[in-house]
């Protein structure tokens, strides 16, 4: 059977007492292995729900965020929680810590206790898996963006978490660096069977994905495999997302007259589709 | 502009001195600061230069290195002898120009605290040039620890120090790339007169602190989010090892120490 790992029961949140609810009625259900996507426009909320999973906030009553059965309202619940949930966060620059690599990825390690006598080899297992096992004795400021969120990632991965969020963690990387940075994560869900929940705007990172969360000013207007969510072209719009290149290009040559069979995620799926339309002519 | 620069001046190195605990080098640094002090006569001076020499030597670090380190001092050494020189009116008149004299005992005097300062700026710079900045703050955490005990944050000061240590070379680079993005827009950080330059520099500092901020405040959550606590409850990568050859090199400066005090006038 399948482990539910997050769970989520009618979340709300506003940040100031009289402010804007930034969160309404949430309810999330996330499964070990899942690759979970949570897309959304700025301030959709999708980040501030992002730190409800690792107990960076906190939700007001109980039963509402348990993580692997643990309630996060729950104040001795929390340091476990941020075992089991790592996140890697926007800007590559704020969230090394140490000066050397090796030293920043024994951070996460040193703060959870690990003794040690265990850490070397900790640390050398998720570099291996980052691939930046030649890199140990770098400064941050020698690497380039990609190679630093992969050692945030390896930072969190020898922690041996069960879920590992990336909070637009590519949004500020050039597109070799985003292409590294998610050809390690998804080696990652696959390989190691951690469950990835990828936050971002472009819902190009989201087409592999197992299940898409499509956040619209603080509640879930979409949810569902990708093939169901990109059905959805016109909430997709009104949620102020770009629908993916393929699908754009197959939803003008629609609105021109020609019919096909199913939604095209990939590139692949739009040249295949393409195909068969012009065998028909 | 800022390319390639080092932390500190750490040079990586694999001699007796780079790989004792940071915990004796220090304690050494401060013992050499005391024991130069006692120094009041050519000998006791020569006996701390050849033993400044021998580290020098036994750490294996080009001396070009520690010329580096020595220059931005140099100025102030000049002025120290200066000022020694001409305000202590000791021994023999060497030579007056009005009311401006010069004595012997001037010059020494002169001459011996030019030699100190030299002394001491080498020895911290070899200090620095032979210990990476992190098993410095790791040393300093630990011979401060004791004082917990009095309420005194050592780890969060350790803490600080390994972060700004972290980040001035991130700091550096992104003063040059403001700086090129208000040359963009023409701000002329080099020429003009005084006040203009110094006005120039404050659509540099604006952002960079408003940077700063953001980053701090993004740098807390990413380590809380990755379980940081306080010092509490925490171990540690780099665990330091006080080995024999820490309290021998212990040994020998107070050694020296010794030494010196009988050969003082």
């Amino acid at each position: 059977m399948i482990k539910e790992l997050i769970k989520i029961n009618d979340l709300s949140f506003k940040y100031e007492e009289d402010g804007e609810e930034v969160l309404r009625n949430i309810d999330l259900c996330i499964c070990e292995g899942e690759w979970v996507s949570i897309v959304g426009h700025n301030g959709s909320g999708k980040s501030t729900l992002a730190k409800f999973l690792n107990g960076l906030l906190i939700p007001y009553k109980p039963n509402v965020v348990s993580i692997e059965g643990l309630d996060t309202v729950n104040e001795e619940n929390i340091w476990e929680v941020r075992k089991k949930v790592g996140m890697v966060f926007q800007n590559p620059d704020n969230q090394m810590v140490a000066t050397t690599v090796q030293d920043d990825v024994a951070f996460g390690l040193e703060n959870i206790g690990v003794p040690q006598g265990e850490m070397s080899a900790r640390i050398d297992w998720a570099l291996k898996r980052v691939n930046m096992e030649s890199f140990s004795n770098y400064e941050p400021h020698r690497l380039s963006g990609g190679q630093k969120q992969r050692i945030a990632i390896a930072g969190i991965l020898a922690m041996r978490p069960s879920v590992l969020i990336l909070d637009e963690a590519t949004s500020m990387l050039d597109p070799m660096g985003r292409e590294e940075v998610l050809d390690t994560v998804w080696k990652l869900c696959k390989d190691e069977g951690i469950t990835i929940i990828n936050i971002t705007h472009d819902l190009e990172e989201t087409v592999h994905s197992d299940k898409v969360i499509v956040m619209k000013k603080g509640t879930i207007s979409i949810q569902g495999d990708p093939q169901e969510v990109f059905q959805h072209k016109e909430k997709l719009t009104e949620a102020g997302l770009e629908l993916p290149f393929p699908l754009q290009m197959q939803n003008d040559l629609m609105v021109k007259g020609y019919k096909f069979s199913t939604a095209c995620l990939t590139k692949e799926d739009l040249v295949n589709e393409l195909w068969k339309l012009k065998s028909k002519i | 502009m800022f390319q390639n620069i080092i932390i500190g001046q750490y040079v990586a190195g694999n001699s007796f001195i780079h790989n004792l605990d940071p915990r004796s080098k220090l304690t050494i640094t401060f013992l050499f600061v005391l024991i130069v002090f006692l120094a009041n006569n050519w000998l006791t001076y020569l006996v701390l230069f050849l033993s400044v020499l021998t580290a020098i030597m036994i750490s294996k670090v080009s001396p070009g290195y520690i010329y580096k380190g020595m220059k931005p001092i140099f100025l102030l050494v000049i002025a120290m002898f200066i000022l020694h020189g001409v305000l202590t009116k000791e021994g023999e008149l060497l030579f007056a120009l009005g009311w401006f004299e010069v004595y012997l005992g001037g010059i020494i005097q002169g001459l011996f605290i030019a030699f100190r300062l030299l002394l001491l700026i080498m020895m911290t710079t070899l200090l620095t040039l032979t210990t990476a900045p992190i098993q410095l703050t790791d040393g300093l955490e630990n011979i401060f620890g004791p004082l917990r005990r009095y309420n005194v944050p050592v780890h969060e000061l350790a803490l600080m120090m390994s972060i700004s240590l972290r980040f001035i070379p991130t700091l550096l680079q992104e003063t040059e790339k403001i700086m090129k993005a208000q040359m963009a827009r023409g701000v002329d950080f080099t020429g003009g007169s005084i006040t203009r330059r110094i006005k120039a520099i404050i659509p540099l500092l604006v952002p960079l602190f408003m940077q700063s901020f953001r980053r701090a405040e993004d740098l807390a959550t990413a380590m809380e989010a990755r379980g940081y606590r306080g010092g509490e409850g925490r171990t540690r990568l780099r665990e330091l090892e006080w080995a024999q050859k820490d309290t021998v090199a212990v040994c020998l400066i107070v050694a020296i120490g010794f030494i010196l005090f009988f050969l003082m006038s």
